[in-house]
């Protein structure tokens, strides 16, 4: 045996390099504890079965309407009764469970794409890039959210994509700042002048170098920007500014329900009570996420 | 300061111009066609086409802004589509209403939050703060609308207790002076006219409040958890002050800063959800106005609307940042770093 073999073999001996538990894992054993955060991914879950498979499981059509049935309370046939069209609302619901989550998903996943691009280029290159940019957030944040959102929808009319393109845009901001702060700390690193140095590109550079170590936070902003998402929908809904009528959206369903408050108060609390649900398990579990993700509550 | 003051006030106005050019292009130029929502479906084209033309529809939009923003400047937002009135005296006689719901929600929210949030700092980790949490948690998870149609149902129809519509019922009459139906009825010096107006306001205020209470009791317990582990709260007590005094005088005091940002963050925020708050209960305020014109394509109304609702939004938030050089000595604007 050589001596450079021998030496080696002694080195792994005496160095066993353990291999660093993996960001995930350890999140993923900060999350076990949190019963709350569990709670919320549970339901997440059960939401998610929902959306996939509701037509499925739905006891009656959802947008079908069957005036024999109209008006009805609870009962065995119909658990949360009937609307004035005779539609079961329990169906509604289960049928209506993709939309709203679709609408909170694909919102989110738009202004989080939007965002972390403005924010990559204005934090990673500053100066009036950067300007121009966080100017324009600056104007988006001077009108309240919801009126922003409404005043998109004026403009684009009713529809599903148009919601979540108002709804997308309106986080834009909030996403874009996230990203170029925590850019502008990153970008001072060492490793991020080795990069530049090796010729790597600036995209390269953001996206591969800098981007994957503030990608906690952008999640832990994305979970609870879910339940925003969630809560503006129900409202352009409620307002009738948002997606079109029979479409079983649960905001729709309480825009419906909103002439018959007093009369038939069923049609309006049980899709209002799914909504809150939803807001609360996305609430949940991106606070677990952040509390999994900070090491200073790690104990 | 002043100095400072002015240059804050100064950087307002970009932000200002690129909000009026947001919302003018936005409902200029994607928005459809208004001609066939105000004059209705079946209107002739020549009847159409005139109407575009007496509301400058046809100008180009470049002039459409100029024509737009130098009015605003003097004061002139443009008439409503369908009733030919000023929009300023339309959104001023109900700005009032809605200033006077949120001034009324942010009393009861910062009340409210700040108890909540201080005793359940107190009492951490007992069942007095898993409730008042769990409370907060429904505060920020429930649709402020949605909330405001169960406190419809359980106190207007159930209880029969509070009215759930309007501002004040319909056979009292008092003049309006400033518009403000809190100041009104005191002004009509009728105790009964204040007393139905204060009962109307219950359900609205506390509604829209519910959402800020919850965010300000979150924030005040986080504050105060933080305050409460600090040297000079052991020293207080080693003092042998009572617990109550180190609490109130020592803890809540330090904690204050962070919950007066959100405050004061808040109170702008308000301003949106006063839009389906006032929608629910049918309060004659600003928000209610500016729905119904959305959804009959009154643009003129909605870009004036949103634009002062932005005004005051970023002259609120300039008022928060400077709150805290008065209550934070240690916050200089405007003064170079030594």
């Amino acid at each position: 045996m050589s001596y450079v073999k021998q030496a080696n073999a002694l080195a792994e001996e005496t160095v066993k390099i353990e291999k660093p538990e993996s960001q995930l894992k350890i999140m993923w054993d900060a999350l076990k504890k949190n019963k709350a955060a569990l709670f919320g991914l549970i339901v997440i879950f059960i939401l998610v079965f929902v959306a996939l498979f509701g037509d499925l499981i739905a006891p009656y059509n959802a947008t079908e309407t069957n005036m024999a049935d109209a008006k009805q309370g609870m009962s065995a046939e119909h658990w949360f009764g009937t609307d004035v069209h005779g539609r079961d609302i329990f169906s509604r619901i289960l049928s209506g469970t993709k939309y709203s989550l679709l609408i909170g998903i694909a919102a989110v996943a738009f202004s989080l794409i939007i965002g972390t691009v403005l924010g990559s280029v204005a934090g990673y290159f500053g100066g009036k890039i950067d300007a121009v940019i966080m100017r324009i957030m600056d104007m988006m944040l001077a009108i309240p959210s919801i009126l922003l959102a409404i005043t998109l929808m004026a403009a684009f009319g009713q529809g599903l994509d148009k919601a979540i393109i108002a709804i997308g845009v309106v986080s834009i901001p909030e996403f874009a700042r996230i990203v170029r702060s925590s850019i502008m700390s990153a970008k001072e690193n060492d490793y991020v002048a080795a990069a530049k140095v090796l010729g790597n590109s600036n995209a390269r550079i953001i996206f591969r170098h800098i981007l994957p170590n503030v990608v906690s936070s952008i999640v832990v902003r994305a979970t609870l920007g879910i339940s925003t998402a969630i809560l503006d929908i129900a409202a352009l809904g409620f307002l009738g500014l948002g997606v079109k009528p029979p479409t079983p959206e649960w905001g729709t369903m309480l825009g419906d329900a909103k002439s018959y408050i007093l009369s038939l108060p069923h049609m309006i609390i049980f899709p209002g009570i799914v909504i809150s649900l939803a807001v609360l398990a996305f609430n949940l579990f991106g606070d677990g996420l952040r509390d999994a993700l900070d090491p200073k509550s790690r104990s | 300061m002043l100095k400072y003051i002015v240059k804050r006030l100064l950087m307002l106005i970009p932000v200002l111009i690129g909000v009026s050019i947001i919302v003018f292009v936005l409902l200029r130029v994607f928005a459809a066609d208004p001609a066939s929502v105000v004059l209705g479906e079946h209107a002739d084209a020549a009847a159409m086409e005139s109407w575009r033309d007496s509301q400058g529809l046809n100008d180009p939009i470049i002039k459409q802004y100029w024509d737009f923003v130098t009015g605003a400047v003097q004061g002139d937002f443009g008439e409503s589509y369908y009733t030919q009135t000023s929009v300023f005296t339309e959104i001023m006689s109900r700005f009032p209403a809605t200033i006077e719901l949120a001034i009324a929600a942010i009393i009861i929210a910062s009340v409210l939050g700040i108890v909540i949030g201080v005793i359940t700092a107190v009492k951490k980790n007992t069942i007095v703060d898993n409730l008042g949490m769990f409370v907060s948690l429904i505060g920020i998870s429930v649709p402020i609308f949605w909330l405001g149609v169960m406190l419809q149902i359980l106190f207007g129809k159930t209880l029969g207790w509070l009215p759930i519509q309007g501002a004040s019922d319909a056979d009292i009459l008092f003049d309006k002076v400033t518009g403000s139906y809190f100041l009104d009825s005191l002004i009509s010096g009728d105790i009964s006219n204040f007393t139905n107006v204060l009962w109307h306001m219950i359900l609205p205020a506390f509604t829209l409040a519910f959402y800020t209470m919850a965010i300000v009791s979150r924030m005040t317990r986080s504050s105060m958890l933080d305050t409460l582990n600090q040297d000079y709260i052991r020293t207080a007590r080693a003092k042998g002050l009572a617990e109550g005094r180190v609490i109130r005088h020592h803890a809540l005091r330090n904690a204050l800063m962070p919950i007066v940002t959100v405050i004061g963050l808040q109170f702008g925020s308000l301003l949106g959800g006063a839009v389906l708050t006032e929608t629910v209960y049918g309060w004659p305020g600003m928000g209610k106005y500016l729905v119904e014109c959305v959804q009959k394509s009154d643009f003129p109304v909605v870009q004036s609307a949103v634009l002062l609702i932005a005004v005051i939004f970023v002259v609120l938030n300039l008022l928060v940042d400077l709150l805290y050089a008065f209550l934070d000595p240690r916050i200089k604007y405007g003064r170079k770093e030594a």
